[in-house]
């Protein structure tokens, strides 16, 4: 196990020095130029050879790949190019509203698989597990920014139970929560349904019903706990696809997370931060990877070795 | 059966026991016909513990349904070893399922009764039948490897059982399954609760096994090819075991197997199953030394001898038929070498050709080896 996290941790540092590399030269190659834009604001009086000079674009892109993560290195994170915001402070604020939504949508997609999908599998082929797995496939299959509309479409325009776009109320996290959600959801769903199907056929099932044992104690308690290993394998998978989503989804609904700040900042051509968001989502995914590996080994006992435990 | 090779010879029991089923009269020989209706109770009157009355349990199939289990009856005694042979496929296993209802989803039994102490498993509601289960009917199976749950301890599935069916306190129950396990030959019982069911090996798990079975004391123990996943000396240990507990604690035992040494080694009476009928049935002496159906002293026949030189074993010849092809007469004629006309005309029924022996054959032989 210390030799597994050893390697794994080893391998996500380099992966993190070569997607930094990437990235930094990434935003420069992109057309257009920081600059522009702040020369371009209605009341300023610099020239855009002057704004250059300053934020010190004028030096090789390595020196200034050197300078920038020697900065990052130890701590100084700089401020925004556009508003002049101290990055950590963003990084603080939009972090929060980044970690609630994804939370909560891998809450919904989890909480929600693992009872629907084992009382789908419990009732095979009954209506309830024929609509469960339609609405899987619709899951699976329907794009989150269209899904998105839809739903916007239907509970803010016809229905107006919800706001369309924002971050006030503790309403606004709803819609993008689900939209985040939908695709795991589906996806959990219907590996938590065969992987019940297939506990459900197993020998030892036999034997809990021969000790006597209730149909709610077999499936909540035993067919549940060996459905999981899976679902936790796939965890760690999902909470990478959903930081990903996060991009689109807060961009959507204007909820101000990483995702819409990263949007916004490469827009703009906010070098710094869009560059200081980039490279800390890709050590979030690193991170959940590592996670998800070594989740996968200790949720199944026959797999953490020895004869010990 | 001057073979000399079983370690010690059957234990039958002298109980009498004999089938008051109606009489009636063929070829000039009276007979008693055993599988049609009348109550079997024993010669002292005292009611057996299981009585199963002309059984079937069958599969639904496409064009029509399939007996797996055809018209079967017989009893076990209390204290009683009772054994049921057959080749894979002849209806043993479902047998032993449906006295538990535990056959599976696409099968159903549609005749007959399972009286245990007096009341009708068959009749009794879910509910009911589940408080049965494991407390005073339990079932050992074949797989001591995939017939526990991986994921809960060896504890945590011993004290379930005992919660399901008693009152009693986490540390009560635990103590019993250590006393269990401890009574069922596993050193260090108390801490082996602990223990997860890979970290024992097949012979440990199926002590383990016996242990879920037994942990409620129940009158009926139903063995499903227990040793038939062990190699020999375990094989041994856990038969020793069997009959180590029916002479303790008065255990009843229906012990199904393929496995005719199994059966002689412990078993009073056998059964003897056949394409979903049992077509000999008697006590285990008189099976072993004096087998009457041909399909009995087939399986005899094709048993390997430590004692003998065999350069080939014999093997009946044929396959057993399938469930939606059976033959009109005997199922067994196809493979029988003393087939008659009558064989392929019309079904045997299972007759008591001498006291407490009975055999579905219309030409029986002397055994020769």
């Amino acid at each position: 196990m210390a030799r597994t996290i050893a390697y794994r941790g080893f391998y996500a540092v380099l992966l993190l020095v070569a997607s930094s590399f990437i990235v930094f030269y990434g935003m420069r190659l992109a057309p257009g130029d920081v600059a522009d834009v702040i020369a371009s604001h209605p009341t300023g009086q610099l020239t855009v050879e002057r704004v250059r000079e300053d934020l010190g674009l004028n030096n090789p892109l390595l020196v200034q790949y050197a300078h920038y993560m020697g900065d990052l290195l130890t701590g100084d994170l700089g401020i925004s190019l556009i508003t002049g915001e101290p990055i950590a402070e963003i990084l603080r604020t939009s972090s929060i509203y980044t970690l609630k939504l994804a939370a909560l949508a891998a809450l919904l997609s989890i909480g929600l698989a693992i009872p629907l999908g084992i009382l789908a599998a419990a009732k095979r082929n009954s209506l309830f597990d024929q609509a469960t797995m339609l609405v899987a496939v619709i899951g699976m299959g329907i794009p989150n920014f269209f899904l998105a509309v839809l739903l916007i479409q239907l509970f803010t325009v016809r229905l107006g139970w919800l706001p369309v776009a924002g971050y006030e109320t503790p309403k606004h996290i709803i819609m993008p929560a689900l939209v985040l959600a939908a695709e795991a959801l589906a996806i959990n769903l219907r590996v938590v349904r065969s992987s019940a199907l297939e506990e459900l056929s197993r020998d030892y099932v036999r034997t809990l019903k021969a000790k006597g044992m209730t149909n709610s104690r077999i499936l909540w308690v035993h067919v549940l706990r060996n459905s999981l290993p899976p679902v936790i394998a796939l965890a760690g998978i999902m909470m990478r696809t959903l930081l990903g989503y996060t991009l689109i989804v807060e961009t959507i609904f204007r909820w101000p997370g990483l995702g819409y700040q990263l949007v916004n900042a490469v827009l703009k051509r906010d070098y710094t931060l869009a560059q200081t968001l980039a490279i800390l989502l890709t050590a979030a995914v690193i991170l959940f990877n590592t996670i998800a590996d070594l989740l996968q080994q200790w949720a199944d006992p026959r797999t953490r070795g020895g004869s010990g435990h | 059966m001057a073979r000399g090779f079983w370690p010690f010879g059957p234990s039958a029991t002298t109980r009498d026991r004999r089938y008051g089923a109606t009489a009636t009269t063929r070829n000039g020989r009276h007979v008693l016909v055993l599988d049609c209706g009348g109550d079997v109770m024993t010669a002292s009157g005292a009611a057996p513990l299981l009585e199963v009355r002309d059984l079937v349990t069958s599969i639904k199939g496409r064009k029509q349904d399939l007996h797996a289990v055809d018209h079967v009856s017989f009893d076990v005694g209390k204290g009683e070893i009772f054994g049921v042979v057959g080749e894979s496929g002849c209806g043993k296993s479902m047998t032993a399922l449906s006295i538990l209802r535990l056959i599976p989803a696409n099968a159903a039994i549609t005749n007959g009764s399972i009286q245990f102490s007096g009341t009708d498993l068959t009749r009794l509601s879910n509910g009911e039948m589940r408080k049965i289960r494991g407390n005073r009917i339990s079932m050992v199976f074949q797989e001591p490897m995939t017939a526990l749950d991986p994921s809960f301890t060896v504890g945590t599935q011993i004290t379930e059982v005992i919660h399901a069916h008693s009152k009693v306190s986490k540390d009560e129950a635990r103590e019993r399954a250590a006393r269990m396990l401890d009574r069922l030959g596993i050193t260090n019982a108390a801490s082996r609760l602990d223990s997860y069911p890979h970290q024992f090996s097949g012979g440990m798990r199926q002590r383990v096994m016996m242990a879920l079975a037994l942990v409620m004391n129940p009158e009926l123990l139903i063995a499903d090819e227990p040793t038939t996943a062990l190699d020999v000396t375990i094989q041994a240990q856990i038969l020793d075991l069997i009959a180590e507990l029916r002479r303790d604690m008065g255990l009843s035992v229906l012990l199904i197997t393929h496995n005719l040494g199994v059966v002689h080694e412990v078993a009073d009476r056998v059964a003897v199953m056949y394409a979903g009928e049992i077509v000999e049935i008697g006590p285990v002496q008189q099976i072993f030394s004096n087998p009457q159906h041909p399909y009995t002293q087939g399986l005899l026949r094709s048993m390997p001898y430590l004692t003998e030189r065999q350069d080939r074993l014999y093997v009946i010849p044929g396959r057993v038929p399938e469930l939606r092809a059976m033959p009109t007469g005997c199922r067994f004629a196809a493979r029988c070498r003393n087939r008659i006309d009558i064989c392929t005309q019309q079904h045997p029924l299972l007759e008591e050709n001498e006291p407490r022996h009975a055999l579905r054959c219309f030409n029986p032989m002397p055994y020769v080896d």
